[in-house]
Protein backbone atom coordinates (compact mmCIF):
# COMPACT_ATOMS: atom_id res chain seq x y z
CA UNK A 1 0.00 0.00 0.00
CA UNK A 2 2.72 2.61 1.34
CA UNK A 3 5.22 1.79 -1.63
CA UNK A 4 1.81 1.97 -4.04
CA UNK A 5 1.26 5.91 -2.64
CA UNK A 6 4.97 6.45 -3.43
CA UNK A 7 4.76 5.18 -6.98
CA UNK A 8 1.35 7.39 -7.62
CA UNK A 9 3.04 10.49 -6.10
CA UNK A 10 5.90 10.21 -8.17
CA UNK A 11 3.97 9.44 -11.37
CA UNK A 12 1.90 13.14 -9.96
CA UNK A 13 4.90 14.71 -10.13
CA UNK A 14 6.43 13.66 -12.95
CA UNK A 15 3.25 14.39 -15.19
CA UNK A 16 3.21 18.23 -13.10
CA UNK A 17 6.65 18.43 -14.17
CA UNK A 18 5.54 17.55 -18.03
CA UNK A 19 2.78 20.28 -17.83
CA UNK A 20 5.31 22.67 -16.55
CA UNK A 21 2.63 23.66 -14.09
CA UNK A 22 4.69 23.22 -11.16
CA UNK A 23 4.54 26.20 -9.71
CA UNK A 24 1.34 27.21 -10.14
CA UNK A 25 0.33 24.10 -7.49
CA UNK A 26 2.60 26.22 -5.18
CA UNK A 27 0.19 27.98 -2.60
CA UNK A 28 0.85 31.81 -3.14
CA UNK A 29 2.90 32.00 -6.35
CA UNK A 30 2.95 34.42 -8.98
CA UNK A 31 2.85 32.84 -12.52
CA UNK A 32 4.52 34.46 -14.76
CA UNK A 33 4.37 34.76 -18.86
CA UNK A 34 6.32 36.42 -21.65
CA UNK A 35 4.63 36.72 -25.28
CA UNK A 36 6.51 38.51 -27.99
CA UNK A 37 3.79 39.46 -31.22
CA UNK A 38 3.60 41.82 -33.90
CA UNK A 39 1.08 44.14 -35.04
CA UNK A 40 -0.60 43.36 -38.24
CA UNK A 41 -2.68 45.40 -40.51
CA UNK A 42 -4.98 43.05 -42.55
CA UNK A 43 -8.37 43.33 -43.76
CA UNK A 44 -10.76 41.84 -42.48
CA UNK A 45 -14.12 40.20 -43.83
CA UNK A 46 -15.51 43.23 -44.15
CA UNK A 47 -12.98 44.76 -46.18
CA UNK A 48 -11.43 47.69 -43.63
CA UNK A 49 -8.45 47.26 -42.39
CA UNK A 50 -7.53 46.24 -39.29
CA UNK A 51 -4.63 46.30 -36.66
CA UNK A 52 -4.43 43.08 -34.60
CA UNK A 53 -1.43 41.23 -32.83
CA UNK A 54 -0.03 37.88 -33.92
CA UNK A 55 2.37 35.70 -31.93
CA UNK A 56 6.00 36.05 -33.79
CA UNK A 57 8.83 33.41 -33.78
CA UNK A 58 10.82 34.75 -36.98
CA UNK A 59 10.95 38.29 -37.96
CA UNK A 60 13.12 40.13 -39.94
CA UNK A 61 15.50 43.66 -38.86
CA UNK A 62 13.29 46.72 -38.45
CA UNK A 63 10.53 44.88 -36.94
CA UNK A 64 8.75 46.12 -34.07
CA UNK A 65 8.35 43.76 -31.64
CA UNK A 66 5.85 43.94 -28.79
CA UNK A 67 6.68 42.26 -25.63
CA UNK A 68 4.44 41.92 -22.64
CA UNK A 69 4.93 39.79 -19.79
CA UNK A 70 1.67 38.65 -17.93
CA UNK A 71 1.44 38.58 -14.07
CA UNK A 72 -1.20 36.03 -12.12
CA UNK A 73 -1.58 35.52 -8.80
CA UNK A 74 -2.58 32.03 -8.60
CA UNK A 75 -2.66 31.62 -4.96
CA UNK A 76 -5.43 32.37 -2.49
CA UNK A 77 -3.39 35.03 -0.49
CA UNK A 78 -2.72 38.29 -1.90
CA UNK A 79 0.96 38.93 -3.25
CA UNK A 80 2.44 42.27 -2.50
CA UNK A 81 6.26 43.81 -3.14
CA UNK A 82 5.99 42.42 -6.91
CA UNK A 83 8.65 43.27 -9.27
CA UNK A 84 9.20 42.64 -12.75
CA UNK A 85 12.35 42.99 -14.43
CA UNK A 86 12.82 42.84 -18.40
CA UNK A 87 16.38 42.74 -19.96
CA UNK A 88 16.47 44.23 -23.41
CA UNK A 89 17.98 42.40 -25.77
CA UNK A 90 20.83 43.99 -27.49
CA UNK A 91 19.82 43.09 -30.94
CA UNK A 92 16.46 45.20 -30.14
CA UNK A 93 16.38 48.78 -29.44
CA UNK A 94 13.30 49.96 -26.87
CA UNK A 95 10.74 51.97 -28.61
CA UNK A 96 10.67 55.50 -27.13
CA UNK A 97 7.24 55.81 -24.92
CA UNK A 98 6.22 52.20 -25.74
CA UNK A 99 6.39 51.18 -22.32
CA UNK A 100 2.99 50.24 -20.53
CA UNK A 101 1.91 48.60 -17.77
CA UNK A 102 -0.95 50.04 -15.48
CA UNK A 103 -0.64 50.97 -11.86
CA UNK A 104 3.36 50.28 -11.48
CA UNK A 105 6.15 52.52 -11.16
CA UNK A 106 8.66 52.29 -14.31
CA UNK A 107 12.45 52.62 -13.81
CA UNK A 108 14.73 51.99 -16.49
CA UNK A 109 18.85 50.84 -16.03
CA UNK A 110 21.62 51.29 -18.52
CA UNK A 111 24.26 48.66 -16.47
CA UNK A 112 22.14 45.38 -17.54
CA UNK A 113 19.95 45.81 -13.90
CA UNK A 114 22.59 46.78 -11.07
CA UNK A 115 20.83 49.95 -10.54
CA UNK A 116 17.39 51.36 -11.73
CA UNK A 117 16.30 54.94 -11.93
CA UNK A 118 13.14 56.87 -13.30
CA UNK A 119 14.31 57.90 -17.40
CA UNK A 120 14.96 61.23 -17.08
CA UNK A 121 17.31 60.71 -14.05
CA UNK A 122 19.86 58.30 -15.73
CA UNK A 123 22.41 60.14 -17.37
CA UNK A 124 25.53 58.21 -19.81
CA UNK A 125 28.45 58.94 -20.64
CA UNK A 126 29.79 59.15 -24.53
CA UNK A 127 32.45 57.81 -26.09
CA UNK A 128 33.91 61.46 -25.67
CA UNK A 129 33.57 60.75 -22.12
CA UNK A 130 30.85 64.05 -22.18
CA UNK A 131 27.82 63.05 -19.81
CA UNK A 132 24.14 63.21 -21.45
CA UNK A 133 20.78 62.55 -20.76
CA UNK A 134 19.69 58.62 -21.47
CA UNK A 135 17.79 57.87 -24.48
CA UNK A 136 15.60 54.89 -24.59
CA UNK A 137 18.09 53.21 -26.85
CA UNK A 138 20.41 53.16 -24.16
CA UNK A 139 18.40 51.17 -21.90
CA UNK A 140 18.99 47.23 -21.10
CA UNK A 141 16.54 46.43 -18.80
CA UNK A 142 12.95 47.46 -17.53
CA UNK A 143 11.79 47.55 -14.26
CA UNK A 144 8.13 47.73 -13.14
CA UNK A 145 7.22 48.04 -9.57
CA UNK A 146 3.29 47.15 -9.04
CA UNK A 147 2.16 49.31 -6.44
CA UNK A 148 0.33 47.03 -3.72
CA UNK A 149 -0.94 44.28 -3.47
CA UNK A 150 -2.03 42.00 -6.42
CA UNK A 151 -5.55 39.88 -5.38
CA UNK A 152 -5.67 36.28 -5.79
CA UNK A 153 -6.43 35.34 -9.06
CA UNK A 154 -5.98 39.16 -10.19
CA UNK A 155 -3.37 39.74 -13.36
CA UNK A 156 -1.10 42.49 -14.21
CA UNK A 157 0.15 43.02 -17.56
CA UNK A 158 3.58 45.25 -18.49
CA UNK A 159 5.38 45.35 -21.64
CA UNK A 160 7.15 47.62 -24.24
CA UNK A 161 7.81 47.92 -27.71
CA UNK A 162 11.30 47.03 -29.49
CA UNK A 163 12.37 47.09 -33.15
CA UNK A 164 15.08 44.63 -34.04
CA UNK A 165 18.28 45.99 -35.21
CA UNK B 1 -0.59 25.83 -38.99
CA UNK B 2 2.51 25.77 -40.91
CA UNK B 3 0.49 28.37 -43.77
CA UNK B 4 -0.64 30.31 -40.94
CA UNK B 5 2.86 30.65 -39.97
CA UNK B 6 3.96 31.26 -43.46
CA UNK B 7 1.38 33.86 -43.80
CA UNK B 8 2.07 35.54 -40.76
CA UNK B 9 5.33 36.49 -41.92
CA UNK B 10 4.42 37.28 -45.04
CA UNK B 11 2.79 40.13 -43.46
CA UNK B 12 5.52 40.92 -41.10
CA UNK B 13 7.30 41.19 -44.04
CA UNK B 14 5.39 43.69 -45.46
CA UNK B 15 4.76 45.71 -42.08
CA UNK B 16 8.54 46.32 -42.09
CA UNK B 17 9.56 46.93 -45.80
CA UNK B 18 9.61 50.71 -45.12
CA UNK B 19 12.07 50.40 -42.91
CA UNK B 20 14.28 47.66 -44.92
CA UNK B 21 16.31 49.78 -46.62
CA UNK B 22 18.35 49.89 -43.05
CA UNK B 23 21.98 48.18 -43.79
CA UNK B 24 22.49 44.78 -43.01
CA UNK B 25 20.59 44.74 -39.26
CA UNK B 26 20.88 41.89 -36.96
CA UNK B 27 22.02 38.77 -38.33
CA UNK B 28 20.15 35.96 -39.84
CA UNK B 29 19.76 33.16 -37.79
CA UNK B 30 20.08 35.34 -34.11
CA UNK B 31 17.73 34.67 -31.60
CA UNK B 32 16.33 36.79 -29.41
CA UNK B 33 15.13 35.84 -26.19
CA UNK B 34 12.98 37.77 -23.42
CA UNK B 35 12.91 36.35 -20.45
CA UNK B 36 10.95 38.25 -17.75
CA UNK B 37 11.65 38.00 -13.80
CA UNK B 38 9.01 38.26 -11.08
CA UNK B 39 9.92 38.83 -7.55
CA UNK B 40 7.49 38.99 -5.01
CA UNK B 41 6.45 38.27 -1.06
CA UNK B 42 3.22 35.86 -0.79
CA UNK B 43 1.06 37.23 1.67
CA UNK B 44 4.19 39.15 3.19
CA UNK B 45 6.25 36.00 3.79
CA UNK B 46 9.58 35.81 2.40
CA UNK B 47 10.34 37.00 -1.15
CA UNK B 48 10.23 35.05 -4.18
CA UNK B 49 11.84 35.19 -8.18
CA UNK B 50 10.20 33.27 -10.38
CA UNK B 51 10.85 33.55 -14.77
CA UNK B 52 8.88 33.46 -17.35
CA UNK B 53 8.72 31.01 -20.21
CA UNK B 54 11.40 32.73 -22.55
CA UNK B 55 9.72 34.39 -25.49
CA UNK B 56 11.57 33.95 -28.60
CA UNK B 57 12.15 35.34 -31.78
CA UNK B 58 14.67 34.80 -34.38
CA UNK B 59 15.54 36.80 -36.95
CA UNK B 60 15.34 35.65 -40.44
CA UNK B 61 17.18 36.50 -43.23
CA UNK B 62 16.20 39.46 -45.21
CA UNK B 63 17.25 39.63 -48.83
CA UNK B 64 18.24 43.35 -49.92
CA UNK B 65 20.56 44.82 -52.28
CA UNK B 66 21.57 47.90 -54.15
CA UNK B 67 23.35 48.81 -56.88
CA UNK B 68 24.50 52.47 -57.80
CA UNK B 69 26.65 54.11 -60.37
CA UNK B 70 29.83 55.43 -59.32
CA UNK B 71 30.59 57.58 -62.34
CA UNK B 72 30.58 61.37 -61.37
CA UNK B 73 27.93 61.87 -64.78
CA UNK B 74 28.14 60.63 -68.34
CA UNK B 75 31.08 58.83 -69.28
CA UNK B 76 33.26 60.27 -72.55
CA UNK B 77 34.01 58.47 -75.05
CA UNK B 78 35.14 58.83 -79.01
CA UNK B 79 33.48 56.75 -81.83
CA UNK B 80 34.49 53.81 -82.43
CA UNK B 81 36.09 53.21 -78.93
CA UNK B 82 37.20 49.92 -76.90
CA UNK B 83 36.27 48.94 -73.36
CA UNK B 84 34.95 51.51 -71.96
CA UNK B 85 33.94 51.25 -68.76
CA UNK B 86 30.91 52.28 -66.84
CA UNK B 87 31.41 51.38 -62.62
CA UNK B 88 29.46 50.51 -60.51
CA UNK B 89 29.34 49.45 -56.65
CA UNK B 90 27.21 45.78 -55.40
CA UNK B 91 26.16 46.07 -51.93
CA UNK B 92 24.13 43.72 -49.56
CA UNK B 93 22.06 45.33 -47.91
CA UNK B 94 20.40 42.04 -46.28
CA UNK B 95 21.51 40.54 -43.06
CA UNK B 96 23.03 37.37 -44.17
CA UNK B 97 25.69 35.39 -46.41
CA UNK B 98 23.74 36.39 -50.36
CA UNK B 99 24.89 35.21 -53.68
CA UNK B 100 24.44 37.87 -56.43
CA UNK B 101 24.10 36.93 -59.90
CA UNK B 102 25.50 40.19 -62.89
CA UNK B 103 23.58 40.94 -65.94
CA UNK B 104 24.27 43.46 -68.28
CA UNK B 105 21.71 45.10 -70.43
CA UNK B 106 23.35 47.57 -73.07
CA UNK B 107 20.02 47.67 -75.28
CA UNK B 108 18.31 50.09 -73.05
CA UNK B 109 15.73 52.27 -74.44
CA UNK B 110 15.98 56.24 -74.46
CA UNK B 111 19.41 56.54 -75.87
CA UNK B 112 21.17 57.53 -79.42
CA UNK B 113 23.26 53.54 -79.44
CA UNK B 114 24.19 50.38 -77.82
CA UNK B 115 27.43 50.21 -76.70
CA UNK B 116 28.84 46.47 -77.54
CA UNK B 117 30.26 43.98 -74.99
CA UNK B 118 33.95 44.60 -74.42
CA UNK B 119 36.46 43.20 -76.36
CA UNK B 120 37.99 43.00 -73.24
CA UNK B 121 35.08 41.05 -71.24
CA UNK B 122 31.89 42.04 -70.66
CA UNK B 123 31.37 42.37 -66.40
CA UNK B 124 34.68 42.82 -64.36
CA UNK B 125 35.17 42.69 -60.24
CA UNK B 126 37.33 44.59 -58.84
CA UNK B 127 40.11 42.41 -57.22
CA UNK B 128 41.15 45.11 -55.10
CA UNK B 129 44.66 45.13 -55.70
CA UNK B 130 44.45 48.20 -57.82
CA UNK B 131 41.74 50.82 -58.20
CA UNK B 132 40.09 51.42 -60.86
CA UNK B 133 39.48 48.85 -64.10
CA UNK B 134 42.84 46.62 -65.43
CA UNK B 135 41.79 44.52 -68.31
CA UNK B 136 45.48 42.94 -68.06
CA UNK B 137 48.85 42.24 -65.92
CA UNK B 138 49.68 41.97 -62.57
CA UNK B 139 46.35 43.45 -60.95
CA UNK B 140 44.15 42.91 -63.69
CA UNK B 141 40.16 42.69 -62.17
CA UNK B 142 38.81 39.26 -62.56
CA UNK B 143 36.14 38.47 -65.52
CA UNK B 144 32.63 37.69 -64.04
CA UNK B 145 31.65 34.21 -65.83
CA UNK B 146 28.04 33.74 -64.65
CA UNK B 147 27.54 30.73 -62.29
CA UNK B 148 31.39 30.08 -62.19
CA UNK B 149 31.90 33.56 -59.92
CA UNK B 150 29.16 35.19 -58.74
CA UNK B 151 29.02 37.60 -56.41
CA UNK B 152 29.26 36.38 -52.61
CA UNK B 153 28.42 39.12 -50.47
CA UNK B 154 28.81 39.32 -46.72
CA UNK B 155 26.19 41.09 -44.50
CA UNK B 156 27.17 43.54 -41.47
CA UNK B 157 30.90 44.28 -42.71
CA UNK B 158 31.48 47.41 -44.75
CA UNK B 159 34.00 46.22 -46.23
CA UNK B 160 32.94 42.97 -47.46
CA UNK B 161 29.77 43.58 -48.28
CA UNK B 162 30.04 45.84 -51.08
CA UNK B 163 31.54 45.42 -54.26
CA UNK B 164 32.56 47.39 -56.97
CA UNK B 165 31.60 45.94 -60.69
CA UNK B 166 32.92 47.21 -64.24
CA UNK B 167 30.69 47.48 -67.13
CA UNK B 168 32.88 47.16 -69.95
CA UNK B 169 31.68 48.19 -73.44
CA UNK B 170 32.75 48.98 -76.96
CA UNK B 171 31.52 51.62 -78.73
CA UNK B 172 30.40 51.28 -82.35
CA UNK B 173 31.78 53.23 -84.94
CA UNK B 174 29.66 56.60 -86.88
CA UNK B 175 28.04 58.06 -83.88
CA UNK B 176 27.98 62.06 -83.82
CA UNK B 177 28.69 64.34 -80.81
CA UNK B 178 26.09 64.23 -78.02
CA UNK B 179 25.35 60.76 -78.45
CA UNK B 180 24.37 58.58 -75.50
CA UNK B 181 24.38 55.12 -74.97
CA UNK B 182 23.21 53.46 -71.91
CA UNK B 183 23.73 50.00 -70.09
CA UNK B 184 22.35 48.53 -66.81
CA UNK B 185 24.61 46.73 -64.79
CA UNK B 186 21.81 44.31 -62.31
CA UNK B 187 22.30 42.50 -59.37
CA UNK B 188 19.98 39.41 -58.54
CA UNK B 189 19.95 37.17 -55.43
CA UNK B 190 20.23 34.20 -56.39
CA UNK B 191 18.59 32.48 -53.58
CA UNK B 192 15.41 30.33 -55.38
CA UNK B 193 12.07 32.44 -56.09
CA UNK B 194 13.95 35.95 -54.33
CA UNK B 195 14.57 38.48 -57.54
CA UNK B 196 11.95 39.94 -58.41
CA UNK B 197 9.73 38.66 -55.89
CA UNK B 198 6.97 40.59 -53.79
CA UNK B 199 8.74 42.93 -51.10
CA UNK B 200 7.59 40.34 -48.04
CA UNK B 201 7.26 37.04 -49.57
CA UNK B 202 8.90 34.49 -47.66
CA UNK B 203 11.75 31.76 -48.92
CA UNK B 204 10.58 28.94 -45.85
CA UNK B 205 14.13 27.31 -45.18
CA UNK B 206 16.01 28.99 -48.39
CA UNK B 207 17.96 31.42 -45.64
CA UNK B 208 21.10 31.18 -43.69
CA UNK B 209 21.69 28.14 -41.97
CA UNK B 210 18.37 26.93 -43.08
CA UNK B 211 16.08 29.70 -41.60
CA UNK B 212 13.74 31.05 -43.66
CA UNK B 213 14.43 34.05 -45.87
CA UNK B 214 12.32 37.12 -46.43
CA UNK B 215 12.24 39.09 -49.49
CA UNK B 216 13.37 43.01 -48.45
CA UNK B 217 11.90 46.16 -50.12
CA UNK B 218 14.55 45.79 -53.36
CA UNK B 219 13.17 42.83 -54.46
CA UNK B 220 16.50 40.93 -53.59
CA UNK B 221 17.39 42.41 -57.27
CA UNK B 222 18.99 45.91 -57.79
CA UNK B 223 19.70 47.68 -61.07
CA UNK B 224 21.63 50.85 -62.16
CA UNK B 225 22.20 52.94 -65.64
CA UNK B 226 25.46 54.62 -66.29
CA UNK B 227 25.57 56.37 -69.72
CA UNK B 228 28.44 56.75 -72.39
CA UNK B 229 28.56 60.10 -74.34
CA UNK B 230 30.20 60.27 -77.83
CA UNK B 231 32.37 63.65 -77.22
CA UNK B 232 34.04 63.71 -80.48
CA UNK B 233 35.51 66.88 -81.30
CA UNK B 234 37.04 68.28 -84.67
CA UNK B 235 40.12 71.02 -85.18
CA UNK B 236 40.49 72.89 -88.02
CA UNK B 237 43.25 75.00 -88.77
CA UNK B 238 42.75 77.86 -90.85
CA UNK B 239 46.05 80.36 -92.25
CA UNK B 240 46.26 83.33 -93.46
CA UNK B 241 48.55 86.03 -94.39
CA UNK B 242 48.77 89.76 -95.17
CA UNK B 243 51.40 91.88 -96.47
CA UNK B 244 52.35 95.13 -95.47
CA UNK B 245 55.16 96.55 -98.33
CA UNK B 246 57.59 99.07 -97.55
CA UNK B 247 56.06 101.63 -99.36
CA UNK B 248 52.75 101.30 -97.19
CA UNK B 249 51.14 98.60 -100.14
CA UNK B 250 50.64 94.88 -100.22
CA UNK B 251 53.21 93.91 -102.59
CA UNK B 252 55.63 91.14 -101.52
CA UNK B 253 58.70 92.48 -102.18
CA UNK B 254 62.11 92.52 -100.34
CA UNK B 255 61.54 93.97 -97.20
CA UNK B 256 57.59 93.38 -97.36
CA UNK B 257 56.73 92.05 -93.72
CA UNK B 258 54.02 89.53 -93.77
CA UNK B 259 51.72 88.56 -90.50
CA UNK B 260 50.34 84.57 -90.65
CA UNK B 261 47.74 84.54 -88.89
CA UNK B 262 47.00 80.52 -87.71
CA UNK B 263 43.48 80.08 -86.40
CA UNK B 264 42.59 76.75 -84.40
CA UNK B 265 38.95 76.10 -83.82
CA UNK B 266 37.90 72.85 -81.45
CA UNK B 267 34.44 71.40 -82.07
CA UNK B 268 32.50 69.41 -80.17
CA UNK B 269 30.68 68.43 -76.83
CA UNK B 270 32.85 68.72 -74.41
CA UNK B 271 35.98 66.43 -75.69
CA UNK B 272 38.62 68.14 -74.77
CA UNK B 273 42.03 68.20 -77.53
CA UNK B 274 45.30 67.52 -75.20
CA UNK B 275 48.45 69.18 -75.81
CA UNK B 276 47.41 71.17 -78.83
CA UNK B 277 50.28 72.45 -80.80
CA UNK B 278 50.72 75.01 -83.14
CA UNK B 279 54.09 74.14 -85.27
CA UNK B 280 54.44 76.52 -88.46
CA UNK B 281 58.09 76.47 -89.95
CA UNK B 282 58.73 80.03 -91.62
CA UNK B 283 58.57 80.07 -95.52
CA UNK B 284 61.61 80.38 -97.88
CA UNK B 285 63.08 83.24 -98.29
CA UNK B 286 61.66 85.08 -95.40
CA UNK B 287 63.20 86.05 -92.13
CA UNK B 288 61.16 85.40 -89.06
CA UNK B 289 60.82 88.71 -87.21
CA UNK B 290 62.13 88.44 -83.48
CA UNK B 291 59.79 89.31 -80.99
CA UNK B 292 56.44 89.56 -83.37
CA UNK B 293 54.86 85.66 -81.96
CA UNK B 294 51.50 86.27 -80.43
CA UNK B 295 48.82 83.77 -78.78
CA UNK B 296 45.62 85.72 -78.64
CA UNK B 297 46.64 88.76 -78.69
CA UNK B 298 49.55 87.94 -75.82
CA UNK B 299 52.77 88.83 -76.76
CA UNK B 300 55.21 85.53 -75.78
CA UNK B 301 59.00 86.06 -76.34
CA UNK B 302 61.04 84.20 -78.51
CA UNK B 303 63.36 81.97 -76.17
CA UNK B 304 62.28 78.72 -74.98
CA UNK B 305 60.75 79.65 -71.80
CA UNK B 306 57.69 79.47 -69.66
CA UNK B 307 55.49 80.55 -71.67
CA UNK B 308 53.78 79.07 -74.42
CA UNK B 309 55.78 79.82 -77.27
CA UNK B 310 59.49 79.42 -78.89
CA UNK B 311 61.25 80.37 -82.34
CA UNK B 312 63.26 77.51 -83.06
CA UNK B 313 65.43 79.01 -85.75
CA UNK B 314 63.19 77.48 -88.25
CA UNK B 315 59.58 77.13 -86.91
CA UNK B 316 57.11 78.94 -84.85
CA UNK B 317 55.99 76.82 -81.93
CA UNK B 318 52.93 77.72 -79.80
CA UNK B 319 51.80 74.67 -77.24
CA UNK B 320 48.26 75.96 -76.55
CA UNK B 321 47.90 73.46 -74.15
CA UNK B 322 44.59 71.60 -73.48
CA UNK B 323 41.59 72.80 -75.37
CA UNK B 324 37.98 72.10 -74.76
CA UNK B 325 35.80 71.44 -77.27
CA UNK B 326 32.22 73.70 -77.19
CA UNK B 327 29.48 73.77 -79.71
CA UNK B 328 30.42 77.04 -80.98
CA UNK B 329 34.34 76.14 -81.77
CA UNK B 330 36.58 77.14 -78.94
CA UNK B 331 38.84 79.81 -81.04
CA UNK B 332 43.20 80.22 -80.31
CA UNK B 333 44.43 82.41 -82.52
CA UNK B 334 48.71 82.76 -83.15
CA UNK B 335 50.05 85.53 -85.06
CA UNK B 336 53.67 86.14 -86.39
CA UNK B 337 55.47 87.61 -88.59
CA UNK B 338 58.18 87.66 -90.89
CA UNK B 339 59.78 89.79 -93.11
CA UNK B 340 60.66 88.86 -96.74
CA UNK B 341 64.16 88.77 -97.91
Amino acid sequence: MNKFWTTTVLASALFAGLQTTVYALEKGAIEVKSIAEVEIKAKNAKGVMETKREPVTLATPGTVVIYTTSFRNVSTKPAGGISIVNPIDKNVGLVAGSVFGDNTDVTYSVDAGKTYAAADKIIVKTAEGRERPALPSDFNSIRWQYKGDLAPNKVGEVGFRAVIK
Amino acid sequence: MKLNNLLRLILVGALVSPLASWAAGTPAGTVINNTATATYSPNGGPTVTTNSNAATVTVAELINVTTVSNDAGNVPTVTPDTNKVLTFTVTNTGNGTETFALTANRAVAGDQFDPTVGSAGSIFIENGLQAGFQATGANADVLYIPGSNDLVLNANSSTANSNIVYLVSDIPTGLVNNDLGKATLTASSKTTGAAGATAGTTLPGLGDGGIDAVVGATQAQASSTGTYIVTAFSVVTSKSATVLDPFGGSKVVPGSVITYTITTVVTGSGGVANALIVNDTIPANTTYLAGSMKLNATVLTDATDADAGKFNGTAVVVNIGDVTATAGGTTNTVVFKATVN
